[in-house]
């Protein structure tokens, strides 16, 4: 079942129709599929896939772009029509949560999933976006002391300056959980990250979060 | 031989095992010096090029390469082999790339900006609104062979454009005599909706049924003088005299 939504989802944002791609998500929701799993088993496979065709030379960076905006619609959509009414039904308010991508860093179709994953689950979510250099992350930082930071990176490259976030907030704020994601941490298995504590959170699949979450919603019935 | 060093444009000469064989000056000042054109190709574009580079068949190739400065772009590579040696002219995607980029993130803004919430109202709001127009044409039976159709709106050229054709249908199926236009709640008037009433009545002639028209305001008097609209119907005083006369 998966793949035949990830396949004709991917057909229908590479042909940028708004309303087919919306069409299959909707199902999706229909059939009871989670948040999770329709960001996990459908739209990021669905782009993998097109980053795939593209190294098989089947498509050109603009497809990339188109089928980039329609995903973009679509979150937009899904977030105002799946997500809001049901944040409405809860009162339980699991935090602030402040979301970004590392400089230079463009890809947040994954940045953004993430974010309305913790609107689901009840936090009070900013969303920075991408290309946040660290100077504007520390000062929203400090003036709205989230309980959580979430950073992005895909690059390579720009994995690279993951380490120097890290150490500049850790300094910055003390107790604000950091949770470090983005396609750049799956392929460098070994991270030098000397800076790490018991705040810092690499978050590697899916189920890293999941179990972060569970964490979270644990210690916030503990206090 | 040495057609690529003079080029005024980044491009090289390579053999099949990819090593650069002659580089142009740009080329040298967009890459540096590099013994193989694997030297310059990001990490992740290593497998495409290998496999599409080598591929005598294939002419246009997107790669993401690193320039001097160290700096991860993309280019289009335009690849031409002749026996033993390839020439490839290296096109470098930025403007169009930040074009479309900014385009997109135009987009994204819009949909923070504008709201979900009226983007897909409006969809709705236009879904509604020709609903509203085939109502405002309601089909009023006075009689079997009697009908009035109020006219609610402004009549321009979309009021009656949406329901023509449903009501003339209703004429012939239920084989009316008699129809009453009432005038009474229309708003503004334009030619191009006093022309389609007189196509409707024209229609309806043509089908054996004879119109009146009632609650003409004074405003509208004029307008519909102008299109001789006396040769076409049956102007009544009020809506009361009329339906006494023919019910
Ligand atoms: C779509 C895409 C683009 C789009 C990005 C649009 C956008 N707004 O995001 C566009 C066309 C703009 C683009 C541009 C570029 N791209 Co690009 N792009 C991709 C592509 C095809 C898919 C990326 C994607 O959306 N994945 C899906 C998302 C959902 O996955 P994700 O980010 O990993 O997120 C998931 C998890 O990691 C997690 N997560 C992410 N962040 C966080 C953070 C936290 C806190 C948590 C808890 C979780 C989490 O959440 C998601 C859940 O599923 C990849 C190919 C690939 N295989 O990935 C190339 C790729 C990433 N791009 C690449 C490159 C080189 C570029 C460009 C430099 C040149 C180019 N090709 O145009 C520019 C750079 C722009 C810039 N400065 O950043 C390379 C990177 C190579 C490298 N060495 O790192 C790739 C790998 C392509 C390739 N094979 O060469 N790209």
């Amino acid at each position: 079942m998966t793949a035949t939504y990830t396949q004709s989802f991917t057909n229908e944002i590479l042909s940028g129709d708004q309303e087919s791609s919306w069409s299959i998500i909707k199902q999706a929701v229909d059939e009871g599929k989670k948040t999770d799993y329709i960001f996990h088993h459908i739209i990021t496979p669905s782009m993998v896939e097109i980053g795939a065709l593209w190294q098989e030379n089947k498509i050109s960076v603009a497809d990339e772009h188109l089928a980039t905006a329609t995903c973009d619609f679509i979150l937009a959509r899904y977030k105002f029509e799946i997500l809001q009414p049901r944040i409405n039904q809860k009162d339980s308010v699991m935090g602030k949560a402040l979301f970004f991508c590392v400089e230079n860093e463009e890809h947040d179709l994954g940045i953004r999933m993430t974010a309305q994953l913790f609107e689901e689950e009840g936090y009070n979510v900013r969303m920075m976006g991408a290309n946040l250099p660290l100077e504007y992350v520390k000062e929203m930082a400090s003036v709205w002391m989230p309980d959580v930071v979430g950073v992005s990176a895909s690059m390579l490259a720009q994995g690279k300056k993951v380490p120097s976030y890290i150490q500049s907030f850790m300094e910055t704020l003390d107790g604000t959980e950091l949770l470090v994601g983005g396609r750049y941490l799956s392929l460098q298995a070994e991270e030098a990250l000397q800076s790490i504590n018991h705040r810092v959170t690499m978050v590697r699949s899916p189920e890293d979060l999941s179990k972060w979450m569970e964490k979270d919603r644990k210690r916030g019935e503990e206090d | 031989m040495s057609s690529i060093e003079t080029l005024a444009l980044p491009a090289i000469e390579m053999n099949k095992e990819m090593r650069v064989l002659q580089s142009s000056e740009e080329a040298l000042d967009l890459f540096g010096e590099g013994e193989k054109i694997t030297d310059w190709i990001d990490a992740e574009s290593q497998t495409k090029a290998e496999k599409f580079l080598l591929d005598t068949t294939q002419s246009k190739i997107e790669l993401n390469m690193i320039t001097k400065n160290n700096q991860t772009a993309l280019f289009t590579l335009h690849v031409k082999w002749t026996e033993e040696t390839c020439s490839i002219i290296f096109m470098e995607q930025e403007a169009l790339l930040l074009e479309l980029m900014t385009k997109i993130n135009e987009h994204k803004k819009r949909l923070q900006e504008t709201d979900m919430e009226l983007l897909l109202k409006n969809n709705q709001l236009n879904t509604s609104f020709q609903r509203i127009q085939e109502l405002s044409t309601a089909i009023i039976h006075l009689a079997p062979s009697v009908i009035l159709i109020p006219l609610f709106g402004d009549l321009d050229g979309t009021l009656l454009e949406q329901s023509k054709v449903r009501i003339l249908s209703h004429i012939s199926q239920n084989g009316v005599h008699e129809l009453i236009v009432d005038m009474q709640s229309v708003g503004k008037m334009e030619p191009e909706g006093i022309e389609q009433l007189i196509q409707l009545i024209g229609n309806c002639s043509l089908m054996g049924a004879k119109t009146y028209i009632t609650g003409v305001k004074p405003e509208h008097a004029d307008g519909l003088n102008r299109y001789n609209m006396l040769e076409y119907a049956t102007f009544i005083n009020t809506l009361k005299h009329t339906i006494a006369r023919l019910v």
